[in-house]
């Protein structure tokens, strides 16, 4: 179902994670992580889903769980080995006012790679300028081999049109979609990409004005 | 102070799992804040050290959850912070941050948004458990695999609960005036 999921489930999605929270609240972002990963009982993540639904800072700190983690993490492993923390750490609270010279010293040699990249999806188009109607043509930052959908919706996310699959980084807006908005109306679009090596990419929604 | 070369050594060997654990999971565009957020990371091992928890071994599963904790600490302290517009990081393209469904800060748009949020949220709060459950996470983003791997389910009975969850879902909608 992730792949040929219903159309309506991307706005179902986006319109749940909407509902912010007012980020004060205590969420317990390990033990959210405990239950993505598998690590508490059955009984423990069923709770943890159904406090999902009330505490909007939960499903936030959810989603960071399902998106950031890795997929799997080992109950142990051979790197780093384990430690006892008493033993040493009262040392180590000391050492920690070097952490930053430390740092420089123990980092790998290579470029870092960060979770994310290569770069999500931007808008190419200029900042707030409107679309005009001679040349309706939505751009974004394309990925190498990328191949891309495109969603066009009304500020109401109605479903407005959607594109067949792409080859390059842009998509021109139908005549047809034009003439639903008035002028000086805005839409909304965003970019679901797939890379060569099976990867789905997902943009944020945009939102451009029309001519 | 100067530690004894063991400690100093096994000091090292935590700081720089912690670093790994932070650069694995840590958004490109918080790339810039890596450090920072380890060095917050360690310091929370040893808040909790003094907190009594005692002799922890600390695995690799334990290092990646309390890299992620700080992480999730420091996202949502910015997003608090309204001086950076997450609609403005977006358009600059150099970052991957998680999907996020504003639209370039259209209040109509996150209106509508949070209005069908709202309905969505009250749909499931009444709907059967077992279903509320299963489109709970199938809408947080879990693949029917992944829903069914958390609560425990087989895939086939993941996929029934899923599929009947979002019909009721979409019956409800519609009777609270929502096309979904």
């Amino acid at each position: 179902m992730s792949t040929g999921e219903p159309d309506d489930v991307a706005r179902l999605r986006a319109a749940l994670a909407s509902l912010q929270g007012d980020g004060q609240g205590s969420v317990d972002a390990g033990r959210i992580f405990d239950a993505v990963q598998g690590q508490l009982s059955i009984a423990e993540r069923e709770a943890l889903v159904e406090e999902l639904l009330a505490n909007p800072d939960a499903a936030e700190a959810w989603r960071l769980a399902r998106e950031l983690a890795p997929e799997t993490v080992p109950e142990t492993a051979a790197e780093p080995p384990s430690w006892g923390v008493s033993k040493w750490l009262a040392v180590a609270a000391a050492l920690v006012l070097t952490a930053g010279v430390g740092w420089m010293v123990l980092r790998p040699a290579p470029e870092p790679i960060y979770r994310g990249q290569p770069p999500a999806i931007a808008s190419a188009l200029p900042a707030d300028a409107p679309l005009p109607r001679a040349q309706p043509v939505l751009r974004w930052t394309g990925l190498d081999g990328g191949r891309y959908r495109v969603r066009v919706l009304t500020p109401e996310l109605d479903v407005l049109e959607e594109s067949d699959e792409l080859s390059t980084p842009q998509y021109t807006v139908s005549p047809e979609t034009l003439r639903r908005v008035p002028p000086g109306g805005r839409i909304v679009w965003q970019v679901t990409a797939q890379t060569p090596g099976g990867a789905a990419m997902v943009s944020p929604a945009f939102s451009t004005p029309i001519e | 102070m100067v530690a004894p070369l063991a400690t100093d050594s096994r000091w090292a060997a935590l700081a720089a799992a912690m670093a790994r654990a932070v650069r694995r999971q840590c958004p490109a565009w918080l790339a810039d804040h890596a450090q920072d957020i380890a060095q917050a990371a360690l310091a929370k091992v040893m808040a909790q050290d003094r907190g009594g928890e005692g002799e922890r071994t600390l695995t690799s599963f334990y290092i990646h959850r309390v890299a992620h904790s700080a992480l999730v600490d420091e996202i949502r302290r910015r997003k608090r912070r309204p001086e950076v517009p997450l609609e403005g990081m977006s358009e600059e393209g150099a970052e991957a941050r998680p999907f996020e469904p504003k639209a370039a800060g259209n209040p109509e748009t996150d209106a509508s948004f949070r209005e069908l949020g709202a309905a969505v949220r009250d749909c499931l709060t009444a709907a059967k458990r077992e279903r509320r459950l299963a489109v709970t996470l199938y809408l947080q983003g879990h693949t029917v695999p992944e829903t069914a791997r958390i609560l425990g389910w087989d895939a086939k009975r993941a996929e029934n609960l899923v599929y009947r969850g979002l019909a009721d879902l979409r019956q409800c909608l519609m009777g609270k005036g929502h096309r979904p």
